[in-house]
């Protein structure tokens, strides 16, 4: 008799694909992760000097969170060996058997094609290219490329997770400005310190993986040390919107309470041993040994902070709660 | 080579070449491979083939509001300049 599905291990593979939901492809574009992408996003477009009907700016906004979970998919297609090996992910849809890898890539890439056309139509050909190209970066460059061969794949593939507000920018300005390349590097300085703390914490994790990301590589106390210099990087820099008057009190208050919670924190892990246990027990995001404490505060708060310095932004341009700064702005 | 098909548990993709393949418009049967669902299998099918359509229906609506604004825009513009 000749059968396809002529293994057992085959033949549940199998029976896992057709079962397939659409929740598990909703799942494949990291609903997580295209949260705090919509919301940056929308705060860089709202903050820009221009209007844009705001139909139109839905969509572009739409097609943004599309494109990234896209990208999301496809990472979890070409990761999908790593993520069965660590705890916090191996119950992700191509990891778990739920979705097959070729599924995941066509999913991602018709997803992809969609989004950036759909981004051209409703906003402008500048914005598509930078979605497209945030694409390419995130799927191919970072995962394809760096993550499994740097310790630095972080710090240059967080690039991709930085363009979310600058591409909302260009929706309503068509075009590159000083303040949207201040808020591109924010992001950008902020995913080593982000990424750092999980990573010392979820440390066993990736040693279990083979992913070289810095305390692996290099090891946990030099990735403290990277997380404080970073972080004090950061902080700095987060003041630059004050400076050239995108930002105003409410958000220069922010960054100046946000940043000193920031830098204390870090100073914590740097004082602390985290990464030094080992492996978390438990697979869930936010588990952690007692050890590794620090980390797993800086990590959660470095989501509020990033999301309260967007919101600051937000609320000022948003919402009219913006006021100047004597002697301040660009 | 005869088969018997009761031995065949849903969700197995076998050859039943000798009892069902496909069949051509002479109404030839063509020997192939099916495969038999679940109930479970069919009621995800469902599930995602209404995802799809829903998507491109969405799709769609999208691509003619953005057509409309696009085109009311321009023609705005135009009988401005």
């Amino acid at each position: 008799m000749n059968t396809l599905a002529n293994t057992s291990e085959q033949r549940i593979e199998g029976e896992a694909v057709l079962s397939a939901s659409p929740r598990d492809f909703f799942d494949l574009m990291k609903p997580r992760v295209m949260t705090l992408v919509v919301f940056t996003a929308f705060a860089g477009l709202v903050a820009a000097p221009v209007d844009v009907d705001p139909l139109l700016a839905v969509i572009s906004i739409f097609s943004l969170a599309i494109g990234a979970g896209a990208a999301g998919a496809l990472n979890m297609a070409y990761d999908a060996d790593i993520d069965r090996t660590m705890k916090r992910t191996r119950l992700r849809p191509v990891a778990r058997g739920a979705v097959s890898v070729e599924d995941a890539y066509t999913f991602g890439i018709i997803a992809s094609i969609l989004s950036v056309l759909m981004m051209a139509l409703a906003s402008n050909y500048l914005a598509a290219g930078l979605l497209a190209f945030s694409i390419f970066f995130y799927a191919v460059i970072y995962t394809m490329i760096l993550k499994r061969s740097t310790p630095q794949n972080i710090v240059i593939g967080g690039a991709a997770g930085a363009f979310p507000p600058m591409i909302g920018w260009i929706v309503a300005t068509g075009e590159i400005s000083l303040d949207a390349i201040i808020l591109f590097m924010i992001i950008l300085l902020w995913t080593p310190p982000h990424s750092w703390a999980l990573a010392l914490y979820k440390n066993g994790d990736y040693q279990a993986a083979g992913v070289p990301m810095m305390p692996v590589a290099k090891g946990p106390k030099s990735t403290r040390l990277q997380i404080l210099l970073y972080s004090i990087v950061l902080v700095i820099f987060a003041g630059a919107p004050v400076l050239t008057g995108l930002g105003g009190m409410i958000y220069a208050l922010t960054s100046l309470g946000g940043g000193a919670l920031f830098l204390l924190l870090a100073i914590r892990v740097f004082n602390s041993r985290a990464g030094e246990a080992g492996s978390a027990e438990e697979g869930a995001l936010y588990a952690v040994r007692a050890g590794d404490k620090a980390a797993r505060d800086l990590f959660a708060f470095s989501i509020g902070y990033l999301t309260i310095l967007f919101a600051a932004l937000l609320a000022e341009h948003g919402f009219g709660a913006f006021f100047a700064i004597p002697g301040l702005g660009l | 080579m005869s088969q018997d098909n009761s031995e065949n548990t849903p969700g197995d993709v076998t050859d039943n070449s000798d009892n069902f393949g496909f069949k051509s418009r002479e109404g030839q049967v063509i020997p192939g491979e099916t495969v038999r669902l679940t109930d479970e299998q069919k009621t995800a099918l469902k599930k995602r083939n209404r995802a799809v359509a829903l998507s491109l229906i969405a799709f769609m609506g999208l691509i003619f509001a953005v057509t409309v604004l696009r085109l009311s825009q321009n023609i705005a513009a135009g009988a401005g300049g």
